[in-house]
């Protein structure tokens, strides 16, 4: 193989082209925080001057600074939860970077169907109910938000003549969305 | 000295098109993985827009990119390895390398000392100053692993085409 065969065959590994698009919303998004963030600094350095100001001619400091609990995720300062929804077919048994493994699939654990999560995320079902006995130890309803830590094992019990139940994960960077689908080797997930 | 200020023209898109494929190959060869390539990407760019630096030139501003896109690779990989591990019985093909090349497959024998040089130099036209930013390293010690690196898959090529 020569240099130039290897450098060629090199560069045709590129990025997806949705990648730019992802990139550029989440960018964007970014810098709005960071808007957001040195606004919020400038105010409290107000209200903070504004208190010492106060408390120089004898009276009392404006109640009520206190800081927000937010996020941190990925080491960056998040202020909402960024979704981004993954478009594309993804074969049964493929772990995807934010997916869901079925620990067997088509099989329940006593009429729940069992998962583990590959990374920390927050799970929605649309139908049924949630169990992560390692983490809350509390039963998540359809719609509501189920925090999980890497490698939890998660059980959803759902009722499968729902005519449609889909179970989101939601990590630091992107979620992705599964629907339950009966096929003829039982049930599975579907990207 | 001039100062390389990045133009606030949606600097980004820019940025994106100068860099994302070389940062895109370079987190591929690390992680061995498309989707956590994309996201290394991804997380490279955001730093960039939460903590604006001012470049000296463009040279600069991509060391900057290299170094932290390597950082990203780095900590993607510790938190890989802490994760939670099924059964083998039990797994899907996890983190199969799914990008096929033959340069890739010859790459991801060597080591990361070696690779990283090789894989900016040969691959990406970076030069040695800029690969010697981003790593860390004094120029020789970059020259140095480019002439290792390049014996070891000389090497490794030779092994390969006497197997054929």
């Amino acid at each position: 193989m020569t240099d130039e065969t290897m450098k060629r065959d090199y560069r045709t590994l590129q990025p997806p082209a949705e990648l730019k698009a992802r990139v550029l919303s989440a960018c964007r998004a970014a810098r709005k925080k960071r808007a957001a963030l040195r606004r919020r600094a400038a105010g409290m350095a107000a209200c903070l001057a504004v208190a010492l100001c106060l408390s120089v001619y004898g009276l009392s400091p404006v109640p009520g600074l206190s800081s927000q609990g937010q996020a941190m995720e990925n080491g960056a300062l998040s202020l909402a939860p960024q979704t981004i929804w993954i478009d594309g077919a993804a074969s049964q048994r493929t772990v995807t970077p934010y997916g869901v493994q079925p620990t067997a699939l088509g099989e329940t654990v006593d009429g729940c169907l069992a998962l583990t999560v590959d990374r920390a995320a927050r799970l929605t079902v649309s139908a049924g109910t949630l169990y992560a006995p390692d983490e809350t130890g509390a039963v998540t309803e359809a719609g509501e938000t189920c925090r999980v830590s890497a490698g939890a094992e998660v059980y959803w019990q759902v009722d499968t003549a729902q005519e449609e139940a889909t179970l989101t994960v939601r990590g630091s960077l992107r979620s992705v969305t599964y629907t339950l689908t009966e096929g003829a080797e039982g049930w599975s997930l579907q990207k | 000295m001039l100062l390389y200020v990045p133009m606030e023209r949606d600097p980004i898109e820019e940025l994106y098109d100068r860099y994302a494929a070389m940062l895109y190959r370079l987190a591929l060869s690390e992680l061995k993985n498309r989707e956590d390539a994309e996201d290394a990407v991804q997380a490279v760019f955001e730093k960039y827009v939460l903590a604006p630096h001012l470049f000296f030139s463009r040279e600069h501003e991509k060391a900057w990119m290299l170094r932290v896109t390597m950082n990203q690779c780095r900590d993607m990989l510790r938190r890989r390895q802490q994760r939670y591990a099924v059964p083998l019985d039990e797994a899907a093909d996890v983190g199969v390398q799914d990008a096929h090349s033959e340069v890739l497959d010859v790459l991801e024998k060597l080591p990361e000392d070696y690779r990283v040089p090789l894989t900016l130099y040969y691959f990406e036209d970076c030069k040695v100053e800029e690969i010697a930013r981003a790593l860390g390293l004094g120029p020789s010690a970059v020259k140095m692993r480019l002439k290792r690196g390049r014996e070891m898959m000389k090497k490794e090529l030779e092994g390969e085409s006497g197997h054929d």
